[in-house]
Formats: C-alpha cells, sequence, structure tokens
C-alpha cells in the first residue's frame, strides 16, 4: 500500500544523501586542490633556490648546496630529490638521496614549471616539479659569459599529502554515514508527529456512524494544510446529515400515513365485529374514504417511483397552454369562488409549449389544486405565461407559511402541520410534480416573497424546443 | 374507569371510543394537544390514551407538561411512530405504555385495564371478597357459585370499588371515574346505580358487601 509517510521519508533521506556525497566530493576535491597547490609551491620554492644557487662560469654551470638545505622541519627524515642538467643532457648535480636512479626529464619554463607524480627511488609516491632556466652568467667581478640553458627536477615524497587526504575521505565518509544514521529517525519522528492530525482525523471519521453525523472536525487546530479537507470534509458531514435526517422524516411521515388509515380501517372492523349493530351506510361510507386516502397515497408513491425511475412513457405534442389552463381550472373554480378568491390569468392565447400534455397536466392541476387548498380566505393568486424566460408562474397570498418552509416543500411528504392531521393531502403532490418536470426537461422552483406569496416557477427552457 | 383519548383522527376518535365505551368505561376525547391537556388538567381519570403527533400541541409535550406539574394518571401513547428511539423517548418522558398503530383493539383494552389495575395497586386479575369472585379479565362477577348479570356500567361500578376495597369512595369519585364529562347526571345517579348493583349483588340472605357510610360514601368489604 502507498504510504505518504514511507514516500516522503524516502525522498528525504534520497535527496540528503546525495546532497551529502556532493559536499563531502566538493570538500575532498577543493581541499586535494589546496593541498596539492601547497605541495607544489613548496616544490617550486625548492626548484627556485636551486635556480638561484647555479651559476654560468668559466668552466660551465657552477652549483653548490648545502648539506642540510632540504632537511627542512622534519630534520631530513623524508627524503628530497633533485637532479640537474644541462639541456644537452649532461647532469650538473643530483641528490645523493636518488642512489643510481634518474629523475625523468619532464620540464616546462621557468614561468610555467611542469608538475606530475612519480615513483620515487624505493618505491613510495612522490611529486615533482620539472623547469629551465638559465643560471646567472656574470661572475662576482662582474664578467660575463654566454648564457647556457640548464633543467632542474625537484621531487617529493608526498606519503604525508596522500596521507591527509585519505584521512580527509575517511573523515568525510564517517561524517556522512553518521548523519544519514542520525536523520533516519529524526526523519521518521518528525514526519510522525506531522501526520498526526492526519491520524487523528482518520481515528476520528472511522468513529462516526449514521447515529453520529452531528459530529464536526475541529478545524482551528488542525495545521494549515488539512483545514481546506477539513472544511469539506464538515460540509460533506453535514449534506450526509441534512440527506439522512430528510430520509428519517421521510420515513416516520410515511409510517404515520399508511399506519393511521390502517389503524382507523382495523379498529372499525373490530368495532363492529365486536359490537355489530344494524347496517349503517355512515360505516361503509368511512371505509370507502380510508380505502381511497390509502389509494391516492399509494397511486403517488408509485408514480413518483415510476417518474423517478424514468418509466413513464413521454408523448411529445403541441401543447396550447391557456385551453389546458382552463380545463385544470374548471373543476377548482368552485371551491375558488366559496373560498372568495380572487386568480388572474395573464396567459397569451398563443403561449405553446412542445411536451407530454399528459404529465404537464398533472403539474398544473397539483400546482393550481394547492393555490385554491392553500390560499386563505379571500385571497388572491395570479397564473402568469412569462414568454422570454419560457416560465409559468403560479404564486398566490398564503398565511401560515414562511420562508424557512421553501426548502422543504418539494420534499416527499412534507407537511406543514407537523400532526399530519387529515387526511386528504399527503405531501407528495410537489415532489411529484418536480419529478414530472424533470421527466419533461423543466424546472420547478420555489420563491417566497415578503408579502405572503409563494411563487412557483416552471422554467420549461430546458427543453430545446421550447424556446 | 374514566378513560381520556387524545386523537386528532376522527375515525379513530368515534371507534376507540365506541370501544371503550361499549367496555364500560367512561370516554371522554379531544382532538389537539392544548385541549387534551387542558382535560386531563381539570378531570381525574384512570387512564390518559394519547396520540403523539397532534395539531397545537404534540403529545409528547403535554405528557412532559402534565408529569411536570405532578399528574401521575397512566399514560398510555398511541401512535404511528414505531422506532426504538420514539418508544424509549415516550417512556423516558413518563408514558407507562405505548402501543404502534395500526393495533389490536382487544390489545388495546388489555393495556387499558391493566394500567387501571396498576393505577389501584391490584396485581392479579381476580378479585375476591368473601364469596364474592370479580375476574377483571373476563369482566365477570360471580357471587356464592352463581354469575351475577351485570351491564357493562354495573360491572365497572363494582370493578372500581372492588380496586379501592375496603376504602371509602365518595360519590364525587364515583361520578368522576363511572361517567364521562358529557353524561347528563341527575343528582341521585350515584346512589341510584348502587342500589341498582346492590340488588345484583346481594341478592336475598347474602351478607352484605357494599357499605354505605353515611356523608362520606361507600365501601365494598366483607361483612364484619
Amino acid at each position: 500500500m502507498k504510504s505518504i509517510r514511507r514516500q516522503l521519508t524516502l525522498t528525504i533521506l534520497t535527496g540528503f544523501g546525495l546532497l551529502l556525497i556532493f559536499s563531502g566530493t566538493a570538500i575532498y576535491f577543493f581541499t586535494r586542490v589546496a593541498l596539492l597547490a601547497e605541495f607544489d609551491a613548496g616544490l617550486r620554492a625548492k626548484a627556485f633556490t636551486i635556480m638561484s644557487l647555479a651559476e654560468q662560469g668559466q668552466d660551465g654551470v657552477q652549483f653548490e648546496l648545502p648539506d642540510d638545505f632540504f632537511k627542512g622541519s622534519d630534520g631530513g627524515a623524508t627524503p628530497q630529490f633533485y637532479e640537474l642538467w644541462r639541456t644537452n643532457g649532461t647532469v650538473i648535480a643530483r641528490s645523493e638521496s636518488l642512489n643510481d636512479t634518474e629523475l625523468p626529464d619532464h620540464f616546462g619554463p621557468a614561468a610555467a614549471p611542469q608538475y606530475w607524480n612519480l615513483n620515487l627511488p624505493g618505491g613510495r609516491a612522490g611529486r615533482a616539479i620539472g623547469l629551465e632556466f638559465f643560471p646567472k652568467a656574470e661572475d662576482e667581478d662582474g664578467k660575463k659569459f654566454a648564457p647556457a640553458e640548464a633543467v632542474v627536477v625537484v621531487a617529493a615524497d608526498r606519503r604525508s599529502l596522500d596521507q591527509t587526504l585519505d584521512t580527509l575521505t575517511t573523515v568525510l565518509a564517517l561524517t556522512g554515514l553518521l548523519t544519514i544514521a542520525i536523520t533516519v529517525p529524526v526523519v521518521n519522528f518528525s514526519l510522525c508527529r506531522s501526520h498526526a492530525p492526519l491520524g487523528r482525523l482518520a481515528r476520528q471519521a472511522a468513529a462516526i456512524t449514521a447515529d453520529s453525523l452531528q459530529t464536526r472536525f475541529p478545524v482551528d487546530s488542525m495545521p494549515e494544510e488539512l483545514r481546506p479537507i477539513t472544511s469539506r470534509l464538515n460540509d460533506l458531514l453535514g449534506r450526509l446529515e441534512e440527506s439522512f435526517e430528510r430520509e428519517r422524516r421521510f420515513s416516520a411521515d410515511l409510517a404515520h400515513e399508511l399506519r393511521t388509515p390502517l389503524a382507523e380501517l382495523r379498529s372499525l372492523a373490530e368495532v363492529e365485529l365486536a359490537w355489530p349493530e344494524t347496517e349503517d351506510a355512515e360505516k361503509h361510507r368511512e371505509t370507502l374514504n380510508i380505502a381511497l386516502q390509502m389509494e391516492a397515497m399509494v397511486t403517488r408513491l408509485l408514480e413518483m417511483a415510476r417518474g423517478e425511475n424514468r418509466k413513464i412513457p413521454l408523448q411529445p405534442e403541441t401543447v396550447l397552454m391557456f385551453p389546458l389552463l382552463d380545463e385544470v381550472w374548471r373543476p377548482l373554480a368552485g371551491r375558488a369562488k366559496k373560498k372568495q378568491l380572487t386568480f388572474t390569468f395573464n396567459v397569451p392565447p398563443d403561449a405553446v409549449l412542445q411536451t407530454d400534455r399528459t404529465l404537464l397536466r398533472s403539474i398544473l392541476a397539483n400546482l393550481l389544486a394547492n393555490a385554491v387548498e392553500y390560499t386563505p380566505q379571500n385571497g388572491r393568486g395570479e397564473i402568469r405565461w412569462e414568454k422570454d424566460a419560457g416560465e409559468l408562474t403560479v404564486s398566490n397570498t398564503v398565511h401560515d407559511l414562511d420562508a424557512a418552509d421553501v426548502p422543504h416543500l418539494f420534499e416527499r411528504l412534507w407537511r406543514k402541520d407537523k400532526s399530519r392531521t387529515g387526511g386528504e393531502h399527503c405531501g407528495l403532490g410537489l415532489a411529484l410534480s418536480r419529478t414530472f418536470a424533470g421527466l419533461l426537461g423543466f424546472d420547478l422552483k420555489a420563491g417566497f416573497d415578503n408579502g405572503q406569496i409563494l411563487t412557483l416557477h416552471l422554467q420549461t427552457l430546458k427543453s430545446p424546443q421550447n424556446k | 374507569m374514566r378513560v381520556l383519548l387524545v386523537e386528532d383522527s376522527q375515525r379513530l376518535q368515534k371507534s376507540v371510543g365506541k370501544a371503550l365505551h361499549k367496555s364500560g368505561y367512561a370516554v371522554d376525547t379531544s382532538g389537539d394537544g392544548e385541549d387534551g391537556l387542558w382535560l386531563a388538567e381539570s378531570n381525574d381519570y384512570d387512564v390518559i390514551i394519547l396520540d403523539i403527533m397532534l395539531p397545537k400541541l404534540d403529545g409528547l409535550t403535554l405528557l412532559h407538561r402534565l408529569r411536570k406539574k405532578g399528574r401521575q394518571t397512566p399514560i398510555l401513547l398511541l401512535t404511528a411512530r414505531d422506532t426504538v428511539e420514539d418508544r424509549v423517548k415516550g417512556l423516558q418522558m413518563g408514558a407507562d405504555d405505548y402501543l404502534v398503530k395500526p393495533f389490536a383493539l382487544q390489545e388495546l383494552l388489555a393495556r387499558i385495564q391493566a394500567l387501571c389495575r396498576r393505577h389501584y395497586d391490584s396485581k392479579t386479575n381476580q378479585v375476591v371478597i368473601a364469596d364474592l369472585e370479580i375476574d377483571l379479565t373476563a369482566h365477570s362477577a360471580v357471587r356464592a357459585g352463581k354469575a351475577l348479570d351485570l351491564t357493562a356500567r354495573e360491572f365497572r361500578l363494582l370493578e372500581y370499588l372492588a380496586l379501592r376495597r375496603d376504602h371509602i369512595v365518595t360519590r364525587d369519585e364515583i361520578e368522576t371515574h363511572i361517567y364521562n364529562e358529557s353524561a347528563d347526571l341527575m343528582s341521585n345517579a350515584v346512589d341510584s346505580a348502587i342500589c341498582t348493583l346492590r340488588k345484583k349483588v346481594e341478592p336475598l340472605g347474602s351478607p352484605p358487601l357494599i357499605h354505605t357510610r353515611r356523608g362520606l360514601g361507600y365501601t365494598l368489604k366483607e361483612p364484619s
């Protein structure tokens, strides 16, 4: 399984290791260059000393070197080598330490002498400098001689230099390994600590069940990087809680809507069986009403299920809005008149929709029936067709609704009356209308004005034919 | 026994009310929580049957207010809410029983009877006073081995006296527990009912069991 902590540990350690190798190599390289330069400077000084001691005389180049000249600070423990030639190959002088061996006659001009590594007599590693020069061609009396070119090669044991470089290599390698060894637990510990909030978040998330959806993750105590995730998780929990609450409400409402008429039916029958009375048409009417109420609810639930599963076949046709609204309004007109409602129709006679007439009729019947039912006595309403917006609005005054109710209007089985008294309306009409509107490619929304006017908007422009 | 039924479904009010009435209970009904609370506070009921989802004031709030005021009337919640949480909540708020709709009428009546018994600290369905045996479940009474022919109301009166045996029961208490609020009672209705019951419970030659305490009321007890 992919682990962020493992991946980060590996990346940090690899990066850190490469950095260590690079820095170690750089340190080694620059130290080596510096030490070699210092070593070469020593060789050059000795070569220049020999050059200054060599003189051109009557009998050729004269050279005399004091015995303890090369002894240096170690008292001559480290052997030093030199050899002085004429350019024709004649040896002018050489150190005793060379015994029978010869130093190679590599050289460069005095301004840019040649340096190289070589094996010294005895097989030890050494380093040498070689340069050509013109010995001083004037004696103490001011007599001048013809200048004759000479070559000097000075070599020295470089064992101490190599030992210093070896020690440096060892120190750098050990330091690198030790640093890595310390870095591994430090990085691990640091990542563990910085990932602790993630672990806490995971544990809290795992503890959330359907019964504890009100839980929210603490945002303020989270690291900055986790705050957006935590906020999104809290939003998600909020939506989940709302959805669960809606489902719970739906189940409870459905239980009530089904159980109450069943209880009515059962108790009616049991009472009649226990204490039979003479045939009473009222009892049969009651039984029929209960059956019709349950049938209406079951029919609506089934229609909604079919609608949600898109199992209602659509037959689009050209529908003239005004005649359809008139047809839907006619059975409601009596009730509206009884309540002394004033409804105005602002729908042009040529308003037309290309849609399924049956479903549209069902939507309009529900919207208009609700408007008549819930408009208070002497209230008013309006049915308006907005051609440009492709929208039909049904507005009416209401008295027991407030803005907080609007988001619930389309919930299945929602009723303003929490006691759910009476069985004529079970709260499925608007939910069903919205499902049907969705099937037709329409949108059904609700709005609420401060003036206690509820407006339902049937937006039809989603359907391209209805523009 | 007097029962208050608070239920917003008119149909259930009618059918359950009728069943209770036929079983000999005095029944008052109410269709909303506010009216139900007023009735429950104003009268001394033996049992209250209470729906939860009620207009104006929900059943649980009604229950809470009654208990807060110290009313210990047994309450049976009769509701469509069937989840464990709903039952637990109802019982924790002070209900004595919980029945989910739809329900069997016999079960409802049996539960009401059990609540009545519990209200009067009676553990059994049989009350025996001398040679009078009263079966509270079968709604029957036998005196000296002979079954008594009692109407539902007569049986309820006998049952009420039996549950409060050896105690003096006042006329007001009998009125309150045997007759419903709408009954148009004549001033001597209780005395008349006791007289009728006496004739049936104490046939000629039988020792008297229903004793009159002048100025106080009546008591059902073994002959001294």
